[in-house]
């Protein structure tokens, strides 16, 4: 017999240490061609934070995505962004490129106001120009500019660093230990097979409120991952010790969700902007993943009127439960 | 306002080279006279380590040096938060997978010859493994210094009055498993020498954090170490923690020629920090209009034999404790502990998975008592813009916890989902 | 390398002179899809591989006579695409859809994986209960015929040993209206060992609603595949009835006799899993059509 039953997990979640300092610096050099090239620690494994990067410093210097180039998490060229863990690199790295970013165009500013003799407040580069926002004839291309600093001997280089606000954690455990939060509600629909104890995921929702999405492809991917990943931790993952040894040490006996194993993933991306994050942005590297077992389990024990305690639900552990529980909803056939 | 980049979803630089298997990863990589390394690893969890016989194995045809404690000229030592965790063992083993000799070879066979001839002469101690038991008196010492490597304490209110003035309570203990980043690429590494120089091509999620435990080890100054992220195929928090970046550095130097070292699948699992499993005791109190009145929380984790992550996966374990919700009376205890288990360290969700399983079943049962439905006490009990938090964080704006909940409701009844 | 040489033959015969030759230090290679994890975790040791997948007289599903003929070195890829076994012969081709990962399908073979012995592999239970046989070549040039119920010792271990004999064909009877289907279980969807195997074939006598022939094979519960031959003499007793099934799936779970396992699970849990599944396998395969002379029309249980 198979029963249904859905649940919900909400979350939230620290972008950055927990109290404790976690700087991240970068470099951004506007060249002759008015391209830009970006140096920052920032290790990207895959989660697309070089991609998040670019488009902050191509969003702030007004030039084209393509225009920039990211030279990143090379010791001997970048400066230390901080780990790429917690979090935190669209936030904390975010904000250290677009100041750079910003440092590079107050060289930019500066120039443009002296040679359109207009003070530097009222100008804004967008489209690779320098307009007044008072009169918009007024105007020099960022071209134009460039030529004019290499004439004077001028490079337009930014460096910029960027720390959380926060304050460390006394011994009751009061402070402030994140300068923002990531929030985020899943709600899951399984299918429980009440003979066998297999558990089928029928349907993900997952809306994850992210201050800003930089680039949303990139954030579903995340939530998408992140859902997979807590399925697994729900459902099957589990390193297998034997007084400290893993008797599971390969991928035919520990076992991860195949493509298979998941459904669709529906993502809704909600964006309450973060004033202290790079236009607005905050996280969702770990958020993706941490409602998604819960919401599991909470499904389940819906399906099944009975609770679990313990992860990972297991159909073994699915069928034990039932059993004690004498569950009146088991098959009627008595066999 | 509007923007002209921040919003698009550009396509990921270098995306295109991954998905068509182009991107060179470090174990695709050769360099001219490099040799291959192997570690040798405990296979029990607790020992006293009475001799490391290499001279065998110095010997093999095509070993180039099998190196030792004795060989690093550094600080033997590595570790994030604690530096705990000896790079080549020769006093006491702490666990499975605990490096004790590494070896540099000519071809990969020749480095597995040398594997098995090193003789290794072991005094077996009892180990624990689990963590409340290694909290007892009476038992065996993982580290010198006792097992509890760290007890952090959250207090706000007075948690103890909310239990009396509850109409509703809900007491259950929650058990978390250990997992497994299981990310596609292994660890690997090549170290190579450019006159007094070491360079690193590496998977990893911190160059500059492994560029300051290289040149502690090594005894060098960091401006002599350079690290260069190679792609890396993945990490969630598997690849923060030091793997094989000492170990290429010390056998690159010893040698003078580039090094690489490739963990095997089974290595990468044996000898890879892992998700911290946690006991979670969890008292729920609240009131008659649903509204969570307080909450009493003690949370074991276990932190495997070093310190790793642990104390920060704790500490982020104590603040997220209450969930996304406002509750005025909390008192969380957290205690980090060391056994012969494998090594907890980051992974994705950093402690915070364990504890969303516990608060929201916790919100699940209340519901059930208090009669109401789960989506109306979350929403009763969110936090909100100047809300505060357990820890007395006055929250500012950003906080979208309700408007999640609200889009993920209407979702669900717009697709008739559901029951 | 885990071996010293490599050599693709180009045909039988010179696979057979070559295994003469090393005497003992050569040993076939098929898909390799487990042979070489094994050797690579030096739980075999091997001077010479001598690969066969190639050779196009191993490779063939054919139905001649009343029986179906199959080359030991097709492809589990191709035994799930034919459309042979799909009509006539369904438990066959559902487990060698069910064999790892695709990549895997497209070079496991049916005679590796008949060699390898492993105690659930997917088309042995098929084959299994299929009653399959299977044709031997030995290297002085002799040829046998060894039936599956006898083709296995142990976990890992078949009678047939891969550096002096050759795995030639299988070949099995088509039964009169016959039915089959395979129950598999696993901690995940794709890519995963069974915690369960169950392959059934029947022979049904429609107008008398009741069974000429009954076999179920249950893996992994004993080191070899298992006849469940109790629970086929139950099915055979009397008429076709709901009740017959539970009766016979009841026998099954008494024979079944797993070991606790910290990977597969306990005992209890796996001799339930038996229960269920000989029941719903049993439920699928009188649902389905295949074997000769079949004719349209259900049977009612």
């Amino acid at each position: 017999m198979k029963k249904r039953g859905c649940g919900i997990g909400s979350m939230w979640y620290g972008i950055g240490n927990t109290g404790l300092p976690n700087p991240s610096g970068a470099f951004v050099q506007v060249l002759d061609d008015c391209t830009v090239i970006i140096h920052t620690g920032c290790a990207d494994i895959g989660q697309g934070s070089t991609t998040v990067l670019a488009q902050i410093a191509a969003e702030e210097l007004g030039v084209n995505f393509n225009d920039i180039s990211v030279i990143c998490a090379d010791t001997g060229v970048t400066p230390d962004a901080g780990k790429t863990s917690a979090s935190r690199q669209t936030y904390i790295s975010g904000n250290a490129v677009r100041k750079a970013a910003q440092s590079a165009k107050e060289t930019i500013f500066k120039k443009g106001a002296e040679l359109l003799q207009v003070p530097e407040e009222e100008l804004i580069l967008k489209n690779y120009q320098l307009n007044s926002l008072k009169n918009y004839n007024i105007q020099i291309s960022l071209k134009e500019i460039m030529a004019k600093c290499r004439e004077d001997g001028t490079l337009v280089i930014g460096h910029g660093w960027f720390n959380p606000q926060t304050k460390g954690l006394d011994k009751r455990g009061q402070g402030i230990p994140y300068a923002t939060y990531a929030f985020a509600t899943q709600w899951v629909e399984v299918e429980v097979d009440t003979e066998t104890g297999e558990i089928d995921i029928l349907n993900v929702v997952a809306a994850h409120d992210v201050g800003k999405a930089v680039n949303p492809m990139a954030v579903e991917g995340q939530i998408e991952g992140g859902s997979v990943m807590g399925a697994g931790y729900a459902l099957m993952e589990e390193i297998i010790l034997d007084d400290g040894k893993i008797i599971n040490s390969s991928f035919s006996n520990y076992l991860i969700p195949t493509i298979k194993d998941v459904p669709c993933v529906n993502s809704i991306i909600v964006e309450e902007e973060e004033v202290t994050g790079p236009f607005g942005a905050k996280g969702v590297g770990e958020p993706a993943l941490i409602p998604t077992a819960t919401a599991i389990a909470n499904a389940i024990s819906n399906a099944l009127g009975i609770r679990f305690y313990e992860l990972p639900i297991t159909p073994e552990k699915i069928l034990n439960s039932l059993k004690t529980a004498n569950n009146t909803n088991k098959n009627q056939r008595d066999f | 306002m509007s923007h002209k980049v921040i919003g698009c979803s550009v396509e990921q630089i270098n995306g295109s080279k991954k998905v068509t298997g182009k991107s060179k990863f470090t174990d695709d990589l050769k360099m001219q006279g490099m040799l291959i390394a192997k570690v040798l690893r405990s296979n029990i969890p607790h020992a006293r380590i009475k001799k490391i016989d290499i001279s065998i194995a110095e010997k093999i045809p095509g070993v180039i040096a099998v190196l030792t404690a004795k060989d690093i000229q550094g600080e033997n030592s590595v570790g994030i938060i604690i530096k705990d965790e000896p790079v080549l063992t020769d006093e006491k083993i702490r666990r499975i997978g605990e490096p004790i000799a590494l070896i540099a070879a000519e071809t990969e066979e020749q480095a597995d010859m040398a594997l098995a001839a090193i003789d290794v002469k072991l005094e077996e101690i009892q180990g624990v493994f689990d963590p409340e038991e290694a909290l007892q008196p009476s038992a065996t010492l993982v580290h010198k210094g006792g097992n509890l490597l760290v007890h952090k304490k959250l207090r706000r209110g007075d948690a103890e009055t909310a239990f009396k003035e509850a109409i509703v309570t809900a007491e259950s203990n929650y058990i978390t498993q250990m997992v497994e980043h299981a990310y596609i690429e292994p660890e690997a590494g090549i170290a190579y020498c450019d006159q007094d120089k070491v360079i690193l091509l590496v998977s990893t999620q911190d160059p500059h954090y492994d560029r300051e435990e290289i040149a502690r080890v090594l005894g060098i100054g960091q401006h002599k170490v350079r690290v260069i992220q190679q792609p890396t195929g993945g990490g969630f928090g598997g690849k923060l923690d030091i793997s094989v970046q000492c170990h290429v550095a010390l056998l690159a130097r010893a040698t003078g020629r580039p090094v690489k070292l490739t963990y095997t699948r089974q290595e990468s699992i044996i000898a890879s920090p892992k998700r911290h499993p946690y006991k979670i005791y969890y008292k729920s109190a609240a009131g008659e209009d649903g509204k969570l009145l307080g909450v009493k929380v003690k949370i074991i984790c276990d932190t495997g034999a070093y310190a790793s992550y642990g104390p920060a996966v704790v500490t982020r374990a104590l603040v997220h404790a209450t969930g996304p919700y406002s509750i005025p009376n909390v008192h969380v205890d957290a205690y980090g502990v060391f056994t012969n288990n494998p090594v907890c360290g980051a992974m994705r969700g950093f402690g915070v998975p364990q504890m969303a399983f516990a608060h929201e079943s916790q919100m699940d049962i209340l519901a059930e008592k208090l009669n109401i439905s789960p989506w109306e006490i979350r929403r009763r009990n969110f936090l909100t813009p100047g809300a505060i938090t357990g820890t007395g964080q006055k929250l500012g704006q950003s906080v979208g916890i309700l408007e999640t909940l609200n889009k993920v409701q209407s979702y669900v009844k717009e697709q008739g989902w559901g029951n | 390398m885990y071996w010293e040489k490599y050599l693709k033959v180009k045909t039988l015969h010179e696979a057979m002179e070559i295994l003469k030759l090393y005497q003992g230090k050569a040993r076939l290679i098929a898909g390799g899809t487990d042979l070489v994890l094994q050797l690579r975790e030096k739980k075999k040791r091997v001077s010479v591989l001598v690969d066969i997948s190639d050779l196009p007289e191993l490779q063939y599903i054919k139905e001649e006579h009343g029986q179906i003929k199959i080359g030991a070195m097709t492809t589990h890829s191709q035994l799930a695409a034919s459309p042979l076994l799909w009509e006539k012969v369904i438990v066959l081709a559902q487990a060698a859809s069910s064999v790892g990962s695709p990549q895997i399908r497209n070079v496991g073979t049916v005679g590796g994986n008949i060699v390898n012995a492993q105690p659930a592999a997917d088309t042995v239970v098929a084959l299994m209960a299929l009653d399959a046989k299977v044709v031997v070549f030995n290297n002085d040039g002799g040829e046998e015929k060894i039936p599956f119920s006898e083709l296995f010792l142990g976990v890992g271990e078949s009678k047939i040993d891969p550096t002096s004999q050759l795995l030639k064909e299988i070949s099995f009877s088509l039964l009169p209206e016959m039915r089959s289907s395979l129950g598999r279980l696993a901690r995940r969807k794709a890519l995963a060992l069974p915690i369960l195997n169950i392959g059934i074939v029947l022979s049904v006598n429609k107008k008398e609603n009741r069974l000429h022939e009954a076999r179920i094979c249950v893996a992994p519960v004993a080191p070899v595949p298992m006849r469940m031959k109790e629970a086929e003499k139950t099915l055979l007793s009397r008429k076709l009835s709901d009740e017959l099934l539970i009766s016979a799936s009841k026998a099954a779970f008494d024979a079944a006799d797993p070991r606790n396992s910290k990977l597969r699970g306990n005992t209890a849990y796996r001799k339930e899993l038996v229960r269920v599944m000989t029941y719903r396998t049993l439920k699928t395969a009188l649902a389905t059509r295949g074997g000769v002379g079949d004719e349209a029309g259900s049977i009612t249980v």
